[in-house]
């Protein structure tokens, strides 16, 4: 019964005009920058942070989580009409829908594309409307140490499945914590590398480290890249699929949607390793795996439906433990805390109608999506048309307005030009910046439960083996730290990424 | 598009110099946070945090470093250093809006961009920075109320 209420609270909040006019417009920002290569949801929700400030907190919440699985609708369009991802986690949806595409079935591979997406979307809405109250109740229980083991082993876990090398990638957290401590120390009210700047007494403003590394950054690596514009498919008759069709896809959906909500609950995991798994699944289990790689619809409806489903499991963490799990997570975290909202166990208890009003506008935001990017998809083809000589240096003006009216100050454009420039010397040195965020903002709530922990024991270590929740995250840890090792493992993740580039 | 463009080759391997970078970042990270009191673990100080994590930071670059020197390894390659004008552009946008405002600052930014992308064109550029700076005085200053100087005529 509880249940009914806390979505009838939810539904209050989700369908007032104002909520409503945001979520539209999160998802309507989230398929355009879904479609758009080059620029992501990470880099958006960068730009857009400052302007929610502005915002009530429901809003905000709910336009900033609605670009976030908007993308994952708009990428297909894209990776389907001309093989060309417009989101990471679209990627191995290119082989396959683009396939069909060439194959005359442009219209068919979008529509299961987006049903496929809708499953997973709902479904793993459904997961954080009846997940995330039990979790957050078991989260009341953690202590210090629970919590730092758990920031811990959710490091690991999202080095392990970050791209590319771990080591560098582990090193990028590292820098990351590192600039987390940068302002006044809470406890010794200490200032810690300041260089005797009043502005940075409050610390690194984490909106203009993301503008800097994604908005900034990401401009100048499009430009490296260099990518011309490929030739699109235009041919979209037969949008609506045949029951044959149906019987093909939806069990795969399903599979996909189930795996997918499982592996976003992961920290690191995310839509990403969902569609690369769900499609390794599919491949493996399919009678005739020739047929993936030549126009599968299994291998295009899997993995839209994991990464829907992923990107919506994957705010349990935020929303439960106040975790950010990646590297949107870590914006919204930010722009919640700026809304002076800290997530965490309590968030639902105190702020209900911020939760349910999120996990009602989601259930909307699906429905709006699948509308928006099935009769509409002409529309967002054009949109890919606009020549990027147009685009990024509109990118980076918003980016440049939005770093310098977060507090009216000309030293955060410069501080920002300065996490371009890293993000920028990162990419040629093949790191990936979005561990370093991660570090940014999980450093402070680490040291702060390390700082509490050990107080608590007098300075015992072995507090974080006494306590069964910290004792098996720290196994949890050590299993990872064991499989990163081993030879098998890493010969399947790098195989995993290869297919991938394919 | 430009005739053929002037790059920037770097052999040395990625390995290599993302060590060297984060061995320098936890030195400089450590020897400024050296004056932090350490304290001891019951209590930590402001410092103990900032030393662990550069301690492990230069662990791994050490690493990196080592690693670069037992093969496997990838090179830089070419590097087009133009892009980075770019950034020339977002550091003059800072220096000049607060003394000459906003509408200059976008204008030089744009110029900056397109400078950066090899796409400048007299015209075809100062029409898009006119275009971008109209509505970004439309959208940021007037619809959203945020404080750019020198955008409200009074």
């Amino acid at each position: 019964m509880e249940f009914f209420n806390n979505l009838a609270l939810g539904l209050s909040v989700a369908m007032t005009p104002i909520n409503l006019a945001y979520g539209f417009l999160g998802v309507l920002l989230g398929t355009a920058v879904g479609v758009l290569p080059g620029l992501g949801p990470v880099a958006t929700i960068s730009l857009l942070v400052p302007i929610t400030f502005a915002l009530p907190a429901p809003a905000a919440l709910i336009m900033l989580a609605g670009i976030y699985y908007g993308a994952q609708y708009g990428g297909s369009t894209t990776a389907i009409l001309v093989k060309l991802p417009g989101e990471s986690s679209s990627v191995i949806t290119a082989i396959d829908g683009n396939q069909m595409a060439r194959q005359g079935k442009a219209g068919l591979a979008l529509a299961t594309a987006a049903i496929a997406s809708l499953i997973g979307g709902t479904i793993g809405t459904a997961v954080i409307a009846l997940a995330a109250p039990a979790l957050a109740e078991v989260a009341l229980d953690f202590g210090p140490a629970d919590y730092f083991s758990l920031m811990l082993f959710g490091l690991l876990a999202a080095v392990i499945i970050a791209h590319g090398s771990v080591v560098k990638a582990l090193g990028m957290i590292l820098v990351g914590m590192l600039l987390g401590t940068i302002g006044t120390d809470v406890n010794t009210g200490m200032e810690r590398y300041t260089f005797g700047i009043p502005a940075l007494g409050d610390g690194l403003d984490f909106a203009i480290v993301a503008m800097g590394l994604f908005g900034i950054g990401e401009t100048l690596i499009s430009l490296d890249r260099n990518e011309g514009p490929l030739p699109a498919i235009r041919n979209l008759r037969g949008l609506w699929p045949r029951w044959a069709d149906v019987r093909t896809f939806l069990p795969a959906a399903f599979r996909g949607t189930a795996l997918g909500g499982a592996l976003g609950l992961l920290p690191g995991g995310g839509p990403v390793l969902a569609s690369f798994s769900s499609y390794a699944l599919e491949k493996k289990i399919s009678k005739s795996p020739e047929r993936f790689g030549h126009g599968a619809i299994e291998g295009v409806a899997a993995p839209e439906a994991a990464n829907n489903a992923a990107a919506q499991t994957s705010f349990i963490p935020m929303l439960t433990l106040g975790l950010p799990s990646s590297a949107v997570m870590a914006l919204m975290i930010g722009a919640l805390t700026v809304q002076g909202i800290t997530p965490g166990p309590q968030l639902m208890e105190q702020r209900p109608d911020l939760f349910w009003g999120l996990v009602v506008s989601m259930w909307l935001g699906n429905f709006m999506l699948v509308i928006l990017n099935l009769p509409l998809v002409g529309l967002w083809v054009n949109l890919f048309r606009i020549p990027t000589r147009f685009l990024y240096p509109g990118i980076l003006m918003f980016c440049c307005v939005g770093v310098y009216s977060l507090n009216t100050s000309a030293l955060d454009v410069f501080i920002a030009t300065l996490f371009g420039l890293l993000g920028f010397v990162c990419h040629r040195l093949r790191c990936e910046p979005a561990p370093l965020l991660l570090g940014f903002v999980l450093g402070p709530m680490i040291e702060e439960n390390l700082r509490r922990a050990l107080l608590i024991s007098h300075g015992d270590p072995r507090v974080f083996m006494e306590r069964p929740i910290s004792l098996s995250f720290l196994i949890l840890s050590l299993v990872l730290l064991v499989m990163l090792v081993a030879p098998a493992v890493r010969k399947t993740r790098e195989q995993a990424f290869q297919e991938g580039k394919a | 598009m430009a005739g053929p463009s002037k790059t920037l080759t770097i052999r040395w391997s990625t390995d290599l110099l993302t060590g060297l970078q984060f061995a320098a970042i936890a030195m400089a990270g450590g020897s400024i946070g050296a004056r932090y009191p350490f304290g001891d673990p019951s209590h930590m100080g402001a410092g103990f945090f900032p030393k662990a994590v550069c301690s492990l930071l230069a662990l791994i670059g050490t690493g990196l470093v080592t690693r670069a020197f037992t093969g496997g390894q990838e090179v830089v390659g070419e590097i087009d250093p133009r892009p980075l004008l770019l950034l020339v552009g977002t550091l003059v946008f800072g220096l000049v809006i607060e003394d000459l405002g906003f509408p200059l600052a976008g204008l030089v930014l744009v110029l900056f961009a397109h400078l950066g992308g090899r796409v400048f064109k007299p015209l075809g550029t100062s029409l898009l920075a006119i275009g971008l700076v109209g509505l970004c005085v439309l959208v940021f200053a007037y619809g959203l109320g945020l404080n750019l100087p020198m955008t409200r005529f009074r």
